[in-house]
């Protein structure tokens, strides 16, 4: 089998069919009954198989969730073998089969085939491309009707087609003609996404009841906007949750327990007032751990839950569904910021392992639980700040102190999220007066004139002392001001790269008044390479010698409108592209506008070449240009050495030498030069 | 008076720990102020960052929300 699944939708297809399964799990018994796991359950199903329909892989998709859904269901005990039949064929299939072409339908059936006891059944009563069988509960509707959803269960929304409602005699042609199986023209997933969002809204409004700041600071990050498929929806889903875990609608222990179950309806039971059934875990020996750190998860089906569970420590060995992974330190850290602790995938490990763990495999667990021991970060902890250590005694001493608050210092308490309310209101009511800075901290420093920081009556957070130590100048003495340390920010961003400007910038703008300064940016940009063409354009500057003739001109209109800036009493910048008018303007006037520049400085003079090819080339270049050229003349010791003025005509070679015919200005005979005896030449300017 | 700050990152370690921490620069780059011999208050954007580092130097931090 071979799939080609991305990994995040993959993890969303996953994170979605456990959310189903789940949801199976807690159904009544009386829905199993006759293999009919619910038709709502199956349009869901239907919905989260079709998630990928654009991208063109609901055909592994298919085969992946069915994989999974029989696997866990069969684990969960909630189906056995006979029901297999019924439960894979006639609901996913009629309902999954619906409004697919005809070559669609058939590669499923091909990849269902490889699902071993859930599909075999189907292929042997089937003779592909005849007319699709439907087994005895499609055609055949289940005992009585479905009952009731308890409240808060899964929603009552539209349900996707269903084989009831299909015409008859539409099924028998399925194959053969796929345009009879569009009962209904309501989009799958259209349909699941909905379901999912109107779960999600009843949700909310359990949660309301808890706290209604809560709900309402989740409820945008859990529904998104409409347009959002299923996967984001999922995905916004798990981000929701995540929000709620740190609003403490949700503790940690639940959180770390149960995981992406928290995403079903019966999720929502538990955070209303009803209870929830107790976990079932999978059976032992499943998981083979190897010396070598390699784990092989010995599951037909797929188990879901295990696979999940695995996948977020460890790396898979192949494309999915592999079941072969690798666990090293790295995969581990991964989990690990994820919320994994190693308490739990050390019980994961033995609690699937039918041995007990290699020996080396336990060593580097313990080894890596003492490392964690020794360096662990909190985030999303409250810090509540004492003026004095008396004062952190007495709340020690209060009574109301919840387990797990704990002193980090003589003057720091460590809340945890989960107790910070209750925490806060003990405080509250023994009168301890509470400056909450909140999850954000105001600006706390200004940048003044030169740099100067500035920090602001109110801030008092504990970030002032860090910004300071780190961004400013230290003074020789108290008085002097504290100003923008720009060498030592350009130096961190060399050694930090763009990251490192960055958080820069994020700092500036957390904690400074007006964000990142102008003169910080350009510093960071330069350390970056960002800064792009800098030049200094030339711009005319009208001069005048006395103050009251630069009066007059500026009141002259096209002068006037020419003005960008007065520079001074006899001097103004102004913009260069109507120079031309200008000119002409004061030439009207007047006015010459070169009298008022100061004389341009005597051009250099062209340099002399001395080189046999160069004399050679710029002599012959003079006569195709009649151009006039000095040449040093040096006959050796019969005469002394001249330079002399000519015009050349033309080179000419006789016996291997070269000579130069040439004329000198006011004469009219043509004069002979050999050119051994031409040691220089020079252009002389037009 | 006490003072409440909300959702702040903290690095908690023995104090040998940060001062290896220190001494082999993995910690320079982060903004981070020191709130006693065993703990480091952190900017929370630059956290994972910091985990990378703390993996290609060996070692193993513990990472507990909330």
């Amino acid at each position: 089998m071979t799939l080609a699944l991305p990994r995040p939708l993959l993890h969303d297809l996953q994170r979605l069919l456990l959310a189903l399964l789940d949801e199976v799990r807690h159904q009544p018994p009386r829905l199993l009954r006759g293999g009919a796991l619910g038709r709502r359950t199956m349009d869901r199903l239907q919905g989260a198989l079709g998630l990928g329909r654009e991208q063109g892989w609901e055909p592994a998709a298919a085969e992946l969730g069915t994989r999974y859904l029989v696997g866990l269901a069969r684990t969960a005990g909630l189906i056995e073998e006979r029901d297999l039949r019924l439960l894979v064929v006639p609901p996913v299939a009629t309902a999954f089969f619906h409004g697919q072409p005809a070559d669609r339908v058939r590669s499923l059936l091909l990849a269902w085939q490889r699902l071993g006891p859930a599909g075999i059944p189907v292929l042997e009563r089937a003779s592909l491309p005849s007319p699709l069988p439907l087994g005895r509960a499609a055609d055949q509707p289940p005992e009585g009707e479905e009952p009731p959803l308890p409240e808060g269960g899964p929603d009552q929304g539209p349900p996707g087609p269903h084989p009831e409602q299909l015409p008859a005699g539409t099924r028998q042609a399925s194959l053969a003609a796929p345009d009879a199986w569009h009962p209904s023209t309501i989009d799958p997933e259209t349909t699941a996404l909905l379901a999912l969002k109107r779960r999600l809204i009843r949700m909310l409004a359990r949660l309301h009841r808890s706290g209604p700041t809560a709900a309402a600071t989740a409820r945008p990050l859990l529904l998104g906007s409409a347009e959002r498929s299923l996967p984001q929806a999922a995905t916004l889903l798990m981000q929701g949750l995540r929000e709620l875990l740190e609003l403490g609608v949700l503790d940690e222990t639940t959180w770390d327990r149960e995981g992406v179950i928290q995403l079903t309806s019966a999720g929502v039971f538990a955070l209303g007032a009803g209870g929830r059934p107790p976990f079932t875990p999978p059976p032992r020996g499943r998981v083979l751990v190897q010396p070598s750190f390699n784990l092989v998860v010995l599951s037909n089906e797929g188990d879901l839950r295990l696979l999940y569970e695995i996948g977020r420590v460890a790396t898979a060995d192949g494309p999915p569904p592999s079941y072969s992974y690798r666990l090293n330190a790295r995969t581990v850290a991964r989990g690990v910021r994820e919320g994994v602790t190693l308490e739990s995938l050390e019980e994961l490990l033995t609690s699937h392992c039918p041995h007990p763990l290699p020996q080396n495999v336990a060593h580097t667990l313990a080894d890596w639980r003492q490392a964690q021991e020794r360096l662990c970060i909190h985030r999303d902890v409250t810090l509540v700040e004492f003026d004095t250590p008396a004062e952190l005694d007495e709340v020690l001493g209060l009574a109301q102190v919840t387990p797990g608050v704990r002193p980090l210092g003589p003057t720091l308490l460590l809340v945890p999220q989960r107790s910070r309310s209750e925490v806060i209101g003990t405080l509250g009511t023994n009168d301890f007066i509470d400056l909450d800075y909140g999850a954000r901290l105001p600006p706390s420093l200004e940048v003044g004139p030169e740099l100067e920081l500035q920090p602001l009556p109110a801030a008092c957070n504990l970030w002032v002392p860090y910004l300071l130590q780190h961004y400013a100048t230290t003074p020789p003495d108290l008085v002097r001001p504290r100003r923008l340390d720009l060498p030592r920010l350009t130096a961190e961003v060399q050694a930090g790269g763009e990251a490192a400007a960055e958080r820069i910038r994020n700092v500036f703008d957390l904690f400074f008044v007006g964000g990142t300064p102008p003169e910080v940016e350009l510093a960071l940009r330069s350390v970056t390479g960002r800064v792009g063409k800098i030049q200094l354009a030339t711009a005319p500057v009208l001069a005048t010698e006395e103050e009251d003739t630069l009066d007059v001109l500026l009141r002259v209109p096209v002068v006037a409108e020419s003005l960008v800036r007065r520079l001074g009493p006899t001097a103004a910048l102004l913009r260069p592209d109507p120079s031309a008018t200008l000119r002409a303007q004061l030439h009207d006037l007047g006015l010459t506008l070169d009298d008022l520049l100061p004389q341009a400085p005597e051009p250099l003079p062209e340099p002399t070449v001395h080189e046999p090819a160069a004399i050679l080339l710029l002599l012959r270049e003079a006569a195709a240009q009649q151009a006039e050229v000095v040449i040093t003349y040096d006959p050796g010791a019969r005469r002394p050495l001249e330079e002399v003025r000519v015009r050349p005509r033309e080179v000419t070679t006789r016996r291997g030498r070269h000579y130069l015919h040439a004329q000198q200005p006011g004469q009219t005979e043509e004069r002979v030069f050999s050119m051994t005896y031409v040691a220089g030449v020079r252009r002389l300017r037009r | 008076m006490i003072k409440v700050h909300r959702q702040v990152t903290l690095l908690e370690a023995k104090p040998e720990v940060l001062r290896e921490l220190e001494a082999r620069g993995l910690l320079a780059a982060l903004p981070n102020v020191t709130l006693g011999e065993r703990l480091r208050l952190l900017d929370d954007a630059g956290v994972d960052l910091l985990l990378e580092r703390l993996l290609e130097g060996g070692f193993f931090p513990g990472v507990r929300r909330g």
